[in-house]
């Protein structure tokens, strides 16, 4: 039988449509590519591919996956087939009908995404008045008894607002907070420079949570996922390509990782011609970056190989131009200084002080 | 410590049938169970910590009180247990 381990989380991607427009946002840079989206009997298959391989939870995410008029129906399927199904939205949609049928058809939580503690921050970096919808979708997602996650992507222009961040998520009275740092993929590839961290921010940032943790936020769940190329070693990128994670996307491409589509020259079987479970266990793709057999040194002979899996598959590409080398945030990646490259030029106009902290 | 444990209302445990293997899952993920752990979670229903050890006994006589009560505030950590009795 096969060795290769079963998938635990299939994220659904209904739609790259979204009415938000995240200078960090990890769909793909040319969406009119792929305008063509699965419809729900489809989605229904698939969900039950799916659960069949081993998949416990599906994340239904986009794009904006409330703009499709059929996710009941994908929501009652995924819960009929006793999968626990996560929302991610970014709630311009959300009214409370439409949340109150979601809940009924099954799902069990709620992601709802911010931009920043200010409504007029939050509003120009989404590039559309979505504040008050957000609020307004935190009180009744609470309301109706779901799992409630607030996510702000984390990112050198809203870094400092991080107090404020955190106090709001304890006044909306969410269940758990993610703090994460944009990854560099995708539109935040292209950003990066404006969106990268300073060391002094960051070691700001990290005082705060702890404070928050002991203090005014100790009933909330707060996950803060520090930025890479502010670390020596890399993520356990999708805890290794081809072990926990597979996503489907809107035209029905399977793709190791969300972002994968960056990669030149890899081959996205689709659930229109295939089964997910031949996708799964013998695509080219998905055997591609699988294991620890494809690494390089210095990953191939690293206590760390299986605990990182040798970082990132796309940011290696988007650093080195090969999606086959060692994470460049890695400190032991002959590519590493590219990545303190990045940052010397995102210290821009500050002092001498970040700099030399910087080198330290 | 809670007095009388329930599941979280985020917590659901399953049975995963491709797996073979006793789950509960919560938004972030999943903790896996052998059969005592199913078996605690399965008393985890408002009655209290004293009767449920009790009951627990009785199918699993190998079982320790301080085992289950550490498995207890184990998961109440995680946030994935509540008392029957709070709001
Ligand atoms: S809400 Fe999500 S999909 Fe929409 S623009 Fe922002 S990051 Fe992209
Ligand atoms: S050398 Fe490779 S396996 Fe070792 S820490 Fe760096 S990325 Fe991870």
């Amino acid at each position: 039988m096969h060795s290769t381990p079963r998938p635990y989380a299939l994220v659904c991607e209904l739609t790259y449509r979204c009415p938000l427009r995240c200078p960090y946002c990890s769909n793909p840079l040319e969406l009119a590519r792929y305008a063509a989206e699965l419809d729900a009997a489809t989605w229904q298959r698939v969900l039950g591919e799916a659960a069949a391989l081993g998949v416990v939870q599906a994340h239904l995410s986009g794009g904006e996956p409330l703009l499709r008029g059929d996710l009941c129906e994908i929501v009652a399927c995924a819960r009929s087939l006793d999968l626990y199904t996560n929302l991610s939205t970014g709630a311009t949609p959300a009214d409370k009908p439409r949340l109150l049928a979601l809940r009924e058809a099954g799902l069990d939580a709620l992601q709802v995404s911010l931009l920043d503690s200010d409504p007029t921050g939050n509003d120009r970096l989404a590039g559309i008045a979505s504040f008050a919808q957000k609020e307004n979708a935190v009180a009744i997602g609470k309301s109706l008894g779901f799992a409630l996650t607030l996510n702000v992507v984390l990112h050198r222009q809203n870094l400092d607002r991080i107090e404020a961040i955190i106090d709001l998520a304890v006044r909306w009275q969410v269940d758990r907070l993610e703090l994460a740092h944009t990854q560099y993929n995708g539109w935040a590839f292209r950003n990066r420079t404006a969106l990268i961290p300073t060391r002094e921010q960051l070691v700001r940032a990290e005082r705060a949570v702890e404070q928050a943790r002991q203090g005014s936020a100790r009933n909330i769940d707060i996950l803060h996922v520090l930025p890479d190329y502010l670390q020596s070693l890399p993520k356990a990128c999708l805890q290794g390509w081809g072990r926990v994670f597979l996503t489907v996307a809107p035209d029905g491409a399977v793709l190791p990782c969300q972002t994968a589509r960056e990669i030149p020259g890899l081959k996205f079987p689709r659930v229109q011609d295939q089964s997910l479970e031949s996708i799964w266990f013998d695509s080219d793709v998905f055997n591609r970056f699988r294991g620890t057999a494809w690494m390089p040194e210095p990953c191939r002979s690293c206590d760390r190989r299986e605990i990182d899996y040798g970082g990132c598959r796309c940011q290696a590409f988007l650093l080195t131009g090969d999606a086959g080398a060692t994470d460049p945030v890695c400190q032991y990646s002959p590519d590493h200084w590219l990545v303190e490259q990045q940052l010397a030029a995102a210290e821009t106009g500050d002092t001498d002080f970040v700099y030399r902290q910087m080198r330290s | 410590m809670v007095e009388h444990p329930v599941l979280s209302p985020f917590t659901r445990y399953r049975w995963d049938s491709v797996r073979e293997e006793h789950q509960l899952v919560f938004p972030e993920g999943l903790l896996k169970l052998n059969d005592t752990g199913a078996a605690i979670v399965r008393r985890c229903d408002g009655r209290s910590v004293d009767s449920l050890v009790e009951s627990l006994a009785a199918d699993y006589p190998q079982c320790r009180r301080d085992e289950v009560i550490a498995f207890l505030e184990n998961m109440q950590r995680r946030g994935l247990l509540r008392d029957a009795f709070d709001s």
